[in-house]
């Protein structure tokens, strides 16, 4: 059972196999060596600290730890997520958290103890990776999608009040831009669900038949974890916009320029 | 008096730029104006504070003898058909765009009969009715105007606020268009720079800025 481990000389010979790269690059005027270098290191600096603070986290396995270690993710990813979209940072903080948080949590409770039925729902092992998968898919879909949502209404603000001069509820009016984003982020993972096992096999499903686990059995936990991603980034993109927007429009429905940013970021 | 609009002292800013400073200007119930004025010194934003979609620094907007600040804005803007000079529609087939309009909460078409469109007015605005097919950003943009004077017509609203709506017609259809404001009910007010509307008769002449 487990893994072969790999020897850090053999990663180190596996590395150096980047330097023929560089004499090509060369040849063909690509001057990206030094980025490949920082990428290549910040890659290797950043899972050493994370091998080792989740080695001591899966040893504690303290209930609140995790959840403590789950939350803080959410900041993180909340943070990031404010730094890419057209609303100041201030004003998507709280509706991107509880965006995201609420359906996490939800579906980590239900994975856990509903499908996977382990004993500990909280226990490290499980709730830090299935989080993390959850969490990297709705991080990514709500970056887009609200991106989406109010590049959209910022280009078609003259569409809008239109629909609002027809007859249009702030809501009727919002639609056609809601749908595109909610498109944009979910698309995607739909389509990788459908072309998923046809061409590469996807990496936590290699991991664990790598890790002694049955194809059979692998497959299972792969169905499950892309059903969850998809329900998860769905409710996450949905809510965030719809939390959002809330206090992104006055009473006459004109959306609060003083709470977009100066410029906003493509 | 029996005023459909009244600006009283109105200030409108861009940013640090005073677009308009003690603005005054009376509209009675049926009246036909005109304001015209060079283009690029903001008309389109008193229009955009009279319908709340910006703010103005100082003075008072009154909509049939009340102030609109702190109404109810979807009965404000219920009371005007509005047509601008890109007619914003949004992007897509036109028949499915008609069809989600009158599936708006306060919608006041009443699209009948197998056209969407009314067909009186489609003859008189020489408006295709195989146009509905198709896409909106596929119409010229004197098309797209003849759509949105046949829709604001359609909407069947007390008060018209025109903005540059005659500018992608030829000249026959223009005269066609100020001739139907003119002659209309409702109130009007006309933004506009071309000298037909002037030479129409029908409407105040008043001035901005």
């Amino acid at each position: 059972m487990g893994v072969e481990p790999i020897g850090t000389l053999n990663l180190i010979f596996l590395i150096a196999l980047v330097i023929p790269i560089f004499i090509f690059n060369r040849s063909i005027g690509i001057t990206q060596t030094k980025k490949i270098i920082i990428s290549i290191a910040r890659m290797v600096i950043q899972l050493t600290i994370v091998g080792i603070y989740l080695q001591y986290i899966f040893d504690l396995n303290n209930i609140w730890l995790n959840i403590a270690y789950i939350i803080v993710m959410m900041v993180v990813a909340t943070i990031a997520i404010g730094g890419s979209i057209p609303i100041k940072r201030t004003i998507a903080f709280l509706p991107v958290l509880i965006s995201l948080l609420i359906p996490n949590i939800l579906m980590l409770l239900f994975f856990n103890g509903l499908v996977i039925q382990i004993d500990q729902i909280f226990e490290a092992k499980y709730i830090i990776t299935i989080g993390g998968m959850l969490l990297g898919n709705g991080l990514n879909g709500n970056m887009i999608g609200l991106s989406t949502f109010y590049n959209g209404l910022i280009k078609n603000e003259e569409v809008y009040h239109y629909d609002l001069m027809l007859g249009a509820t702030k809501f009727e009016a919002l639609k056609p831009y809601f749908k595109e984003a909610v498109l944009v982020s979910v698309n995607p993972t739909i389509a990788s669900i459908a072309t998923i096992g046809l061409v590469s096999l996807p990496g936590m499903m290699t991991g664990q038949i790598l890790g002694g686990t049955i194809p059979i059995e692998a497959i299972r936990y792969q169905i499950a974890i892309m059903i969850a991603i998809f329900i998860t980034k769905y409710f996450n993109i949905y809510f965030a916009i719809v939390l959002s927007s809330k206090n992104m429009f006055n009473t006459k429905c004109q959306m609060k320029k003083q709470f977009l940013k100066e410029e906003v970021p493509s | 008096m029996d005023y459909d609009i009244q600006f009283k002292d109105l200030m409108i800013k861009f940013g640090k730029k005073t677009i308009i400073e003690g603005y005054n200007l009376d509209i009675k119930k049926g009246e036909k104006v005109l304001i015209s004025g060079k283009s690029g010194t903001g008309k389109s934003s008193l229009i955009k504070a009279l319908l709340g979609f910006i703010e103005y620094e100082a003075g008072e907007i009154f909509v049939q003898g009340s102030a609109i600040e702190g109404k109810d804005f979807r009965e404000v803007r219920n009371q005007f058909a509005y047509v601008n000079q890109d007619v914003t529609i949004r992007k897509g087939n036109v028949k499915n765009y008609l069809l989600s309009i009158q599936s708006y909460k306060h919608n006041t078409l009443n699209f009948s009969g197998d056209n969407l469109l009314d067909d009186e007015l489609m003859e008189y605005f020489e408006f295709d009715p195989l146009y509905v097919y198709k896409n909106s950003e596929d119409l010229s943009g004197g098309e797209r105007q003849r759509l949105g004077i046949i829709l604001a017509i359609m909407l069947k609203r007390p008060i018209f606020l025109l903005d540059e709506i005659t500018s992608g017609l030829d000249k026959e259809m223009k005269k066609k268009t100020v001739d139907y404001f003119a002659q209309c009910e409702e109130t009007v007010i006309a933004i506009s720079h071309d000298q037909i509307w002037e030479d129409q008769g029908a409407f105040r002449k008043v001035g901005w800025a």
